[in-house]
């Protein structure tokens, strides 16, 4: 079992302060290695409140994370940022490249956080991987959006994580670039057989996974395809 | 270190060895009365005449000898002693005054040279016993060495606004030309006899 | 209006941006309206000083009394005034039984003085009471004590002066005015004015003056009727009247240029701190428009014009300039007597201290304007908005093109030229305005271009370094125009920092005299050659010692290089007034020999002199130069000067150019010949007695006078007491006004590194997610805000070090410095308080859960 939830609930306190405001509650899920998993569900659903609690961003009100058999609501902020340089890889809709760092170092930083000796030899394979070994020194601003977010990808993959986590990776693309970016993404994790969390609303990218759920009035309901 | 050309000039010197008044205080050595005179001079044909300049404002009785031997170098004929004002001004004692004149006269006579001894008057503030001591040093030693006096320098010019500078003491230009005037009646015939 | 309520509420939704703009804008308010009114209450605390050395506002002297239609006329001119009285002055000599000696008479009469204070033996005040019933309506003096043992008397006593005898009442041991014409020869004696009549001796022919003084009202300014008070005297008495008018501002001619000084320096550092402020607001106005350009654009997309645009941003910039105007006024209220409580034991008694409200005007303007003049460069921007970046994803495109456009170099002369006009308003000199706003510029270039080397060149850091440093280094690349104006903002801050005390020190240096230097007790002028033995055996056997004997020859210079001098003063050009003056100054000098330097003095060109004059050889003698006035000639080592002497002109060369330290009391001189030249010529020696106690004091100078009835003497214990305790109370000003300055700069530095670490709040979240440790993170932004609040700093530190030495050549005449321990201090300071307030701004952006990066819609 590579996550599992557990009973989990997450209430935020209204902005009056009066009313909370319930996401969900009681929510389980279980996560098997090689498992590809989408999470849709309409604007406000609780999609990224799901994920940032996974990626152990934030803190649930009550019930447990599992990654890989660890609990993330026993760790401290501390813990919590070591455990995710190693077990956690995140691809964000907005990219989030380190500006001023290179392609390849954009890559290989999450490595050479945790003093991974091998950092560039890994990322090196990686760029080659994604087919952007050529523009490794280039600066994010000289990249286009698609390949932009092929390095993110590769940054979250370089650490070899136990879970990707993905919050709407082709959200920022065009409808072109975004299959493009798709068949690459589903590609690669396929190859390395990682299990895979999805939050998107986008049907076609959540058909590639092997599982899709919908998460509505504070529930994860199977979906029949 | 004395310009050549400089000891060339003049058969005839004449040396005011003075004070602020001879040195033109507050004036331009041109218009101060040593060079006026030397001009008045020439007008009258006294034309191989030279007048040295030997003013120095604050200058008080106590240097005159000293000073006077500096002149030597230019080898004067004629003295006019115009020391003692800033003596009298600074309440300098009468004996010591009196002294320091006489020594000059003595070393200028023993010298060949004819001296003619500028009276002087201090303002009656200083009080009547003091002022008056000190006027009867001037006519006391012209009497004794028989040397000429000019009695009293600044004769019609003294007190009068027109012809002094805002001070009140020092003549202006215009004053210097009566100053000038004074003691060319003095020497003028000291100058004829000696022709 | 729709314009107010956006801006008010843009000024809502931001309050971070909004607090530390009226935060930063009003310390630098409060520091210049501080400062300001510190100047006026020091201006005004010296004015009292000098009024009670005048003893009046005004003093019309004159050589004979006025007639009553005289003092009518000019009366009439003077227009109101508050209270009036008269003295008369002359020399005359006292005598007692045995002895006379000269003395000075102070005539006084009821009322005087209107300024100021007497003091008669054992500290008792010599109240209007007492002068009326002692000297006014009795024939009683009150003499200066040295007086008594000079004419072998006591008190109680009677002396006589002119026709009258007086009885000794008292002693006067202290005037605020000083002994008017103390030089060590007449004594000053104060006596009833309608007594000193029946002396007979104010009547024609005596020498005299005579002292109208009037007390103005407070509004009145002294200056302006005396100007008018002498055009109506020339009117009425004609051009050579005798008749003078004083002000207040004239007497005590050093404490004027002392305080010509503080005002010049209080002036420029309360621009310092207005600058610093500036800088800040500029700062901060940049980061925040950068951050909202966005919001601008999306308002233009919505068809707002670019006109209402900049409308819309200038009124919130003149409402938050307004408010911080308001906020620092009060403040300064407040703090302005906290402060002068504080320092009550450094402030010298009577200290008022003064609200300027000229400044309070001041920074209102500067606060509204100011803050629109400072941010008119960054609104500029604007101009060049496309609403495109709309659409655009990333945030950073817009703001640093790199081009230099026109505009954007036109946006800053409305600012330039302003600040120009106070530097110069300030300084009360175009000069030296011009100049502290030259170097201003200079350092700002010099910053800029430094800022960009460091950016450069640790953009050339390759990956093998360690990636906490690489992560610090090419983040200072990451936006270089933000990079480079906290580089120009910290830097500047680190410059203006440590300006202020290095002139500070440089000032203080000077006029604090070193603990260990000996000034002489008395300075002995018209010392006659032949009493020069006679008067070192009289000295030696009192068991004192006669040291710094100089001869001393009075000469004008005629010529240079066997060209009339004359010729050399009317080529130099200037104004008629100024060569007039220049030329009787650089004319008449006093010149002297000796063979060797004074310790005091330094050779700084040509060789010494080469031993005694042979007066048969080739040669010129040798002439030795102070290098200042040699200067002022415009002449060089090698070119002839002659010289008149008494009459006779004596030609040298020049060898040597000289240094003299013009503090130490000693006899310098301009010119110096070689020995061997002017022996001959007749002149009087100056010469210094050292560690003589005050109470041998008088005995010693009433021996000497006895028996060297010629020989002047100075006590310069006594002048010099004076001066020191007049640039004693101007020192702890300045030191207050330093660590003002101080204050406001570190705040400003603070408030800029604090708002600078917000901006990377993304960044450290990003770091975060991506499981970067605490330390990695905390230790990469420690080093990249020290690399540059550490070369920013060190950038600054040294132009202050070129800028004090400029200003210290210009006001201070060249007197300078160098701290090392400020300097050190200051780089120190401002690194370390980068730091703090990255560590400040960061710690809550570390402790915070990096949500935020998860943005999905």
């Amino acid at each position: 079992m590579i996550l599992k939830l557990d009973r989990l609930s997450k209430t935020y306190p209204s902005s009056d302060g009066i009313k909370a405001v319930e996401v969900f509650s009681s929510l389980d899920l279980d996560l098997e290695k090689g498992e590809t998993v989408a999470v849709l569900g309409r604007s406000g659903c609780g999609k990224s409140t799901l994920l940032s609690l996974i990626a152990g961003l934030d803190s649930p009100t009550s019930g447990d994370i599992l990654v890989s058999g660890e609990s993330l609501v026993h760790m401290n902020e501390r813990k919590l940022s070591s455990f995710r340089a190693r077990n956690i890889g995140i691809v964000f809709q907005q990219f989030h490249l380190m500006p001023h760092l290179t392609a390849l170092e954009n890559i290989s930083l999450p490595l050479e956080l945790v003093h991974d000796r091998d950092a560039r030899k890994k990322s090196l394979k990686l760029i080659e991987a994604i087919g952007l070994i050529d523009r490794q020194n280039h600066f994010p601003h000289q990249l286009s959006g698609g390949e932009c977010q092929r390095i993110a990808i590769a940054r979250a993959l370089v650490i070899e994580p136990a879970i990707l986590l993905a919050d709407e990776p082709t959200g920022n693309l065009d409808e072109k670039t975004g299959d493009q970016l798709a068949l690459l993404f589903f590609e690669l994790v396929k190859s390395i057989n990682m299990t895979l969390l999805l939050v998107t609303h986008n049907q076609a990218l959540a058909e590639q996974c092997s599982r899709q759920l919908t998460l509505k009035n504070g529930e994860l309901l199977n979906d029949l395809v | 270190m004395i310009p050549a050309h400089v000891l060339a000039q003049g058969k005839t010197t004449i040396l005011v060895l003075g004070d602020s008044l001879a040195a033109g205080f507050g004036v331009e050595k041109e218009e101060a009365f040593p060079f006026l005179l030397e001009q008045r001079l020439k007008e009258e044909g006294f034309e191989d005449i030279r007048v040295v300049n030997g003013g120095f404002s604050g200058s008080t009785t106590a240097g005159a000898l000293k000073r006077m031997k500096w002149y030597l170098k230019l080898k004067p004929d004629f003295l006019i002693l115009e020391l003692g004002a800033n003596d009298g001004l600074r309440g300098h004692d009468i004996a010591s005054i009196r002294r320091n004149l006489e020594k000059t006269i003595v070393y200028a006579r023993e010298r060949k040279m004819r001296v003619l001894l500028a009276g002087m008057k201090i303002p009656i503030n200083y009080g009547k016993e003091y002022t008056l001591k000190f006027e009867q040093i001037f006519t006391s030693l012209a009497e004794q060495y028989s040397i000429t006096l000019i009695p009293f320098l600044l004769d019609g010019v003294a007190g009068r606004k027109d012809l002094n500078l805002a001070d009140g003491i020092h003549p202006n230009p215009e004053g210097h030309k009566i100053v000038a005037e004074n003691v060319l009646a003095v020497i003028r015939p000291l100058l004829t006899e000696s022709k | 209006m729709i314009w107010f309520k956006l801006a008010y509420k843009e000024i809502r939704n931001n309050p971070r941006f909004s607090l530390f703009f009226i935060f930063n804008l009003s310390l630098g308010l409060v520091g210049f309206i501080a400062l300001n009114s510190f100047q006026a209450s020091i201006h005004n605390h010296m004015s009292k000083r000098s009024k009670s050395i005048l003893t009046a506002d005004l003093d019309i002297r004159s050589t004979y009394e006025l007639t009553v239609e005289d003092i009518a006329y000019l009366e009439n001119e003077i227009g109101q005034f508050s209270a009036k009285t008269r003295r008369i002055n002359f020399l005359s000599m006292a005598a007692s039984k045995n002895n006379s000696r000269l003395v000075q008479i102070l005539a006084v009469d009821e009322g005087y003085p209107l300024y100021g204070e007497i003091r008669l033996d054992k500290g008792q005040l010599a109240d209007q009471a007492l002068l009326k019933n002692q000297l006014l309506d009795k024939p009683h003096v009150w003499v200066q004590p040295e007086i008594l043992p000079a004419l072998d008397m006591k008190k109680n006593q009677e002396l006589n002066i002119g026709k009258k005898s007086f009885l000794i009442s008292s002693t006067v041991m202290e005037t605020s005015s000083g002994f008017a014409f103390n030089n060590g020869f007449a004594y000053s004696i104060f006596m009833g004015l309608e007594q000193a009549r029946e002396t007979g001796l104010i009547t024609t022919g005596s020498r005299r003056s005579h002292h109208y003084y009037y007390k103005l009202p407070e509004s009145a300014d002294a200056n302006e009727i005396s100007n008018r008070l002498k055009n109506a005297i020339s009117e009425r008495f004609g051009k050579n009247a005798y008749l003078s008018v004083r002000t207040h501002d004239q007497a005590g001619r050093s404490m004027t240029r002392f305080l010509g000084y503080m005002n010049d320096y209080l002036g420029l550092v309360s621009l310092v701190a207005l600058f610093l402020a500036g800088v800040g607001t500029a700062y901060l106005f940049r980061s925040y428009l950068a951050g909202n350009l966005k919001d601008l654009a999306i308002l233009m997309l919505l068809g707002t014009q670019k006109r209402s645009t900049y409308f819309f941003l200038i009124i919130q910039l003149t409402v938050l300039g307004a408010i911080a105007a308001l906020i620092s006024i009060l403040l300064s209220f407040l703090f302005l007597p906290i402060l002068t409580g504080l320092m009550s034991d450094f402030l010298p008694k009577d200290f008022d201290t003064i609200f300027s409200w000229e400044s309070v005007i001041l920074a209102l303007s500067m606060g509204t304007l100011g803050s629109i003049l400072f941010c008119l460069p960054i609104l500029s921007r604007i101009h060049h908005l496309k609403p495109l970046i709309v659409f655009n994803e990333s945030q950073q495109s817009t703001t640093g093109s790199g081009r230099v456009r026109p505009l954007t170099l036109f946006s800053y002369i409305p600012l330039l030229s302003t600040f120009w006009l106070l530097s110069v308003w300030q300084s009360n000199s175009w000069l030296i305005g011009s100049i502290f706003f030259a170097s201003l510029l200079g350092s700002f270039a010099v910053l800029g271009l430094i800022g960009w080397l460091l950016i450069v060149l640790t953009n050339r850091i390759g990956p093998d370094v360690h990636l906490v440093f690489r992560l610090a280094f090419r983040n200072l690349n990451r936006n270089m125009t933000a990079v480079i104006s906290s580089f120009l903002a910290i830097g500047l801050g680190a410059l203006l920092i440590n300006l202020v005390p290095q002139i500070d020190y440089g000032l203080q240096k000077e006029i604090k005299r070193p603990e260990n230097v000996n000034l002489p007790s008395l300075f002995l002028f018209d010392i006659q050659p032949d009493q020069v033995d006679p008067l070192k055996k009289f000295v030696a056997e009192k068991n004192f010692e006669l040291a710094d004997l100089s001869p001393w020859v009075a000469a004008r210079l005629t010529h240079i290089n066997g060209e009339e001098y004359s010729k050399f003063e009317a080529a130099r050009g200037g104004t008629r007034e100024q060569q007039r003056r220049g030329y009787s100054r650089r004319r008449t000098q006093n010149l002297s020999y000796r063979s060797e330097l004074y310790s005091s003095e330094q050779l700084v060109a040509g060789k010494p002199f080469s031993g005694v004059y042979n007066p048969g050889g080739e040669s010129l003698p040798e002439i030795s130069l102070d290098d200042g006035f040699a200067e002022s000639l415009r002449t060089k080592i090698g070119d002839t000067l002659t010289f008149d002497i008494q009459g006779i002109p004596i030609q040298g060369k020049i060898v040597n150019l000289r240094e003299i330290k013009w503090q130490t009391t000693r006899p310098n001189f301009f010119v110096l010949f070689q020995p061997g030249v002017l022996e001959d010529a007749p002149g009087t020696f100056l010469a210094t007695i050292y560690q003589v106690e005050s109470q041998e004091k008088v005995d010693l100078q009433n021996s000497i006078i006895r028996n060297f009835s010629n020989i002047s003497m100075v006590d310069v214990t006594m002048a010099v007491n004076r001066i020191l305790d007049i640039t004693g109370q101007i020192s702890w000003s300045i030191q207050v006004m330093a660590f003002s300055a101080i204050f406001v700069g570190l705040i400003v530095v603070y408030s800029i590194a604090r708002y600078n670490s917000q901006d990377r709040k993304k960044e450290i979240n990003l770091l975060k997610v991506l499981g970067a440790g605490f330390n990695d993170i905390r230790l990469f932004i420690i080093l990249e805000f020290f690399l540059f609040g550490f070369t920013a700093a060190l950038t600054g530190s040294l132009l202050s070090l070129a800028a004090a030495w400029t200003l210290s050549f210009l006001i201070f005449d060249s007197i300078w410095a160098i701290s090392w321990g400020i300097l050190f201090s200051t780089i120190a300071a401002v690194t370390l308080l980068t730091l703090i307030a990255a560590y400040l701004g960061t710690r809550n952006v570390l402790k915070q859960k990096p949500l935020s990066l998860l943005q999905t819609v």
